[in-house]
């Protein structure tokens, strides 16, 4: 048999493995072993179990990711959620709709701060699910407008999936969060104007919240102080060149651990509980990380992804088209299937016919990771509607996925957007300090 | 019947342990944190940065995973496709988890076979970190230790998927 069949035997054999409810690492890790050992020989594969494993954990570039998870978890403690919330809310809240305006607004602010979509919908689905119970506003906008919202936790930097995304293909991840700024406010803005278009043509769905004089509004303003220093000391840190990734994601839990203190929330509990959730992801992305490392040494032997782009290249198509497929193909596959592992399944096939085919590798992580958003929230797996489901008990998990359905449209806009004009990613980055 | 007993006995030392080194590496994560933020302080305010900061913080990532695994996997945080086999009857599912997680807990100790041979590569190379000086090769049983605890954490999921069998 020549190397492409068995990877192609391999990759079959791990979708089995996945469909059978394997750990993702695990699997990944077991396929690409048994694959290494096939079309090498057994000790190498033996040798590589053993070594890659000590490689990754002592990898100084990847102190990031626990870093910026426990920036997220600290953030999450801080009370910064709520004052953003009350914020926007004073500002908007009176407009038709205004308090799910709110919520995406108050969503795009958490985003800023953490790097975790699910983080953001379940902070903001206990701030701002009561309010848009008190005023009445329609269950499948009120839970939908939060699902929705919170995916902007992954495209507004800090952004867990960017990171990955940078160690997978090895491109820098201070200049794709750079490059998440744009898009982040263009898609925060898309969804507002859905919102407000809804509510425009059938009012009952989100009657207009409590006005408030403009000195109440300017006065809330002070609120938000905690969440701008903290964005702009890490991700202009970032931006400007002053700190390195490892240096901003340690610069960043530090400083949301002290607007903890600073704010009276931390208790043992909250510093425990921050400390647990972030081992307990770091182990759950380093498990991934290290089964996805293997499995790649096993691809690069059998030449698929050399092939492919060859392929995609020779097949004389337009390459708006082949993307056109590609995303197609994610929006699908994420119905299924959890974004993170989707992501490690498919970068190192995907990856090098993108760029084969000319398009830019920041631009295309800023891509995925929209798609990557998209799904957070399409049935069946939708993770963000689960979140929302276990807070908003009252409300059947298909009325959220209903309310979710008018968001996906400012979010393909979006992709087209960036197509279209590939700058909207691109420009910032191009400025950003060496 | 018998099977429940094993899986509780054996649960009844795994988890406690994995809970006590979880713990551990929270206290680890902790420190890492505080230690870059001294180094960069340091550096950039006083031009002075932390000797061994970055070789430290790589072992301190280590230990923080190495000891969050088997936890994590007590605590099911270790992605898994649930979709497929939520179409099936929980005797199914059984079946299914019983092999997958044996096929699982048997690649977790060829792992730790495999790092241990490794580690002992090292220790006889007397391999050493650049700044500090300090020995590689206990960090290598690092990994063996936290993929062996993962093993075995593998294996209570391997045994309640037996009782569960028995149950439906």
């Amino acid at each position: 048999m020549n190397p492409v069949t068995i990877g192609v035997l391999g990759i079959l054999l791990l979708f089995l493995f996945l469909a059978l409810r394997m750990q993702i690492g695990l699997g990944m890790a077991l396929v690409g072993f048994l694959g290494f050992a096939v079309l090498v020989s057994l000790k190498p594969a033996f040798i590589l179990v053993g070594m890659e494993p000590y490689k990754i954990g002592t990898n100084y570039g990847l102190t990031v990711i626990p870093l910026f998870i426990l920036m997220g978890q600290f953030a999450s403690y801080s009370n910064m959620g709520r004052e953003i919330y009350g914020t926007v809310y004073r500002w908007i809240g009176s407009l038709p709709g205004g308090l799910a305006m709110a919520t995406i607004g108050a969503c795009g602010g958490f985003a800023a701060i953490s790097g975790s979509s699910l983080a953001a919908a379940a902070t903001m689905g206990m701030v701002a699910l009561p309010e848009m119970k008190r005023f009445k506003y329609d269950d499948a906008l009120a839970t939908g407008c939060i699902a929705a919202g919170g995916t902007l936790g992954i495209l507004i930097p800090p952004s867990t999936v960017m990171i990955i995304y940078g160690i997978l293909t090895q491109q820098p991840i201070a200049t794709l969060f750079v490059a998440g700024v744009i898009p982040g406010a263009l898609l925060m803005g898309l969804f507002i104007m859905t919102i407000f278009f809804m509510a425009k043509s059938r009012p009952e769905l989100g009657p207009p919240g409590p006005k408030f004089t403009i000195r109440e509004k300017i006065h809330s303003l002070k609120d938000t102080w905690s969440i701008f220093s903290l964005f702009l000391l890490v991700i202009g840190g970032l931006y400007t060149g002053w700190f390195t990734p490892t240096e901003a994601a340690a610069v960043g839990a530090f400083g949301a651990f002290v607007i903890t203190i600073l704010k009276k929330k931390l208790t043992w509990e909250n510093l425990t509980d921050s400390l647990a959730q972030t081992a307990s992801t770091t182990a759950m992305v380093f498990l991934i990380l290290i089964g996805a490392h293997v499995f790649g040494y096993f691809l690069t032997v059998t030449y698929i992804p050399d092939q492919l782009s060859v392929l995609a290249t020779e097949a004389g198509l337009n390459r708006y088209v082949v993307f056109g497929m590609l995303v197609l193909a994610y929006v699908v596959l994420g119905c299924f299937m959890e974004g993170l592992a989707m992501m490690v399944l498919t970068i190192p096939i995907v990856f090098p016919m993108v760029i084969n085919m000319g398009f830019d590798p920041i631009w295309f992580g800023i891509i995925l990771t929209l798609v990557m958003e998209m799904s957070l929230i399409t049935p069946p797996v939708g993770i963000n509607v689960f979140i929302i489901s276990g807070i908003a008990k009252d409300v059947p998990m298909y009325t959220i996925f209903r309310g979710v359905i008018p968001f996906w449209f400012p979010m393909l806009v979006c992709i087209i957007l960036l197509c279209v004009f590939p700058q909207i990613a691109l420009w910032l980055p191009a400025t950003m300090g060496r | 019947m018998e099977s429940t007993g094993k899986s509780r006995i054996l649960e009844g030392w795994v988890y406690p342990i994995s809970r006590m080194m979880s713990k551990g590496a929270s206290v680890v994560l902790f420190l890492m944190m505080l230690l870059t933020v001294s180094d960069v302080v340091g550096r950039k305010l006083f031009s002075h940065s932390v000797m061994g900061a970055v070789e430290l913080s790589e072992f301190m990532l280590l230990i923080l995973i190495f000891f969050s695994l088997a936890h994590g996997e007590a605590k099911n945080a270790h992605v898994k496709v649930d979709f497929v086999m939520g179409l099936f009857s929980p005797r199914v599912r059984a079946v299914v988890d019983m092999v997958t997680q044996f096929i699982g807990c048997l690649l977790c100790g060829l792992i730790t076979w495999s790092s241990l041979v490794y580690a002992g590569k090292m220790r006889a190379a007397g391999e050493v970190s650049q700044d500090l000086w300090l020995p590689k090769y206990p960090f290598v049983y690092v990994v063996a230790l936290g993929c062996g605890i993962l093993a075995l954490a593998l294996l209570v999921k391997f045994f309640s998927a037996i009782a569960r069998m028995g149950e439906s």
